[in-house]
């Protein structure tokens, strides 16, 4: 029996085989436990990814400088000046299309970007207008005119059969 | 037993006690989160930058044109605020009865005036929990008693009410150009009244000033003797200039960028004291 408890030597032939068994059965509760019930998931929803966009594309947009009537100015200069009775909307549309193509879009789709400048009196439209297509990554600002009014400002990507993935990529 | 005996057993009990402790301490940590919706407190951090950047936009939108409309009257009017000099027709007649000659002063007190009158408006919308799914019905209960009842324009209100309060702090000059400084913007975190994202917005515009103190100068040095002689070096230093003879009066009109600059000088009388630089504040 003395030889049974030598260091190095398979023995407690009972112990051994209650502790390990008894180990298995530790082993096997936590690991239902911990990965079973998920209890390090939050069962908590996560919210879209569409509540992380910000609006620094339109602000960029208009503080781009363009050139009108051979002066460069920014596109909110543009939109004021229009606005004063002092330009009409065929000079602001080149300039500004040139910008919206330049824009990020989803490969292989009918996508295209739309700006709208929304006003009491008189409200402009930059980019193809199409009713049928879904709105994507839409951001909005007040810009303020000389006249101390303000105009809504809206751009936002027009597209036919995106899905929010391939917006992802490019937001 | 022996002691190396009771070696595993013990272990056995230990594994049992640590993988128990760890589950406690995670359950324990998930009951306590306060983020209910995962990335919220994200979100509304990110539309709190975003609101910021907007009014960066706006205000420094509204400061070009005030800065506009502030120089065209500086300049049509010699460097005074409008009905400060008595007139020649759309000419100020430049002498001492107009005060002192303090562009810089006229300047802030226009500036200040014009950018008081635009008023802020806010895109910003509050984040619609019922919107991201159907489990989140029930997380309304997240939203501090105190909002529920502010409506969902409320940090938009708090936005545009802080912005249109906000003034113009410090005009400075620095190499040329002139540093506006307004005062500190707070906007609340939404879902979190006690936070708040501060901005203090600083732009920096070309100082237009300058020239009409170098105009000053310029008479002053120029215009002591006789009316050809000021005449002829007033057109000898600025290239776009017209100059009208009225009696004992010029009416001269300098042509500067978007502006014009006014003035019906008479070289017999005194022009107004300068105040050429600004006081230490």
């Amino acid at each position: 029996m003395h030889n049974l408890y030598k260091k190095g030597v398979w023995g407690y032939p009972l112990e051994l085989a209650a502790s390990l068994v008894l180990l298995a059965i530790i082993l096997i509760f936590y690991s239902i436990l911990f990965f079973g019930f998920d209890v390090a998931k939050s069962e908590a929803p996560v919210i879209s990814s569409e509540n992380y966009q910000d609006s620094l594309t339109l602000v960029n947009l208009l503080k781009t400088q363009v050139k009108i009537d051979n002066n460069l100015i920014s596109v909110a200069d543009a939109v004021d000046i229009f606005y004063t009775g002092n330009s009409d909307k065929s000079k602001l549309e080149q300039p500004i299309t040139e910008i919206l193509n330049k824009l990020p879009k989803p490969k292989n789709r009918n996508s295209h970007y739309m700006l709208k400048i929304i006003n009491e009196d008189i409200s402009l439209e930059f980019g193809e207008s199409k009713l049928i297509e879904s709105k994507f990554l839409e951001q909005k600002i007040y810009l303020p005119l000389s006249s101390k009014k303000n105009v809504l400002v809206k751009l936002y990507l027009s597209c036919s059969g995106c899905n929010k993935k391939e917006i992802e990529v490019i937001s | 037993m022996n002691k190396k005996g009771v070696f595993l057993p013990i272990f056995v009990f230990s594994v049992f006690i640590i993988l128990g402790l760890l589950y406690s301490t995670i359950a324990y940590e998930k009951l306590k989160r306060e983020d209910m919706v995962i990335g919220l407190k994200a979100s509304n951090l990110i539309k709190a930058y975003d609101e910021g950047d907007k009014i960066n936009f706006f205000l420094e939108q509204s400061l070009k044109q005030s800065e506009r409309k502030a120089l065209s009257e500086l300049y049509s009017n010699s460097g005074y605020k409008k009905g400060s000099c008595k007139d020649l027709g759309s000419f100020p007649i430049l002498d001492s009865s107009c005060g002192e000659f303090n562009p810089e002063k006229n300047f802030e007190d226009l500036i200040k005036k014009e950018i008081n009158e635009y008023k802020y408006k806010s895109t910003f919308e509050e984040t619609n929990i019922i919107k991201l799914g159907n489990l989140l019905l029930t997380k309304i209960s997240i939203l501090p008693e105190i909002e529920k009842g502010l409506g969902s324009d409320f940090y938009k209100a708090i936005s545009e009410n802080n912005v249109n309060k906000a003034d113009i702090e410090n005009i400075e000059e620095k190499d040329n150009n002139l540093i506006i400084q307004f005062t500190e913007i707070e906007l609340k975190i939404e879902g979190s009244l006690q936070s708040a994202y501060t901005i203090k917005p600083e732009f920096k515009l070309s100082n237009n000033l300058l020239f009409l103190n170098n105009f000053y100068k310029t008479i002053a040095e120029n215009c002591r003797i006789s009316q050809e002689e000021c005449e002829n070096n007033l057109k000898r230093i600025y290239s776009d200039i017209s100059i009208e003879k009225q009696n004992k009066f010029l009416k001269i009109a300098i042509n500067k960028d978007r502006y014009i600059l006014k003035a019906a000088v008479d070289i017999s009388s005194n022009l107004p004291n300068p105040k050429l630089f600004r006081e230490n504040k």
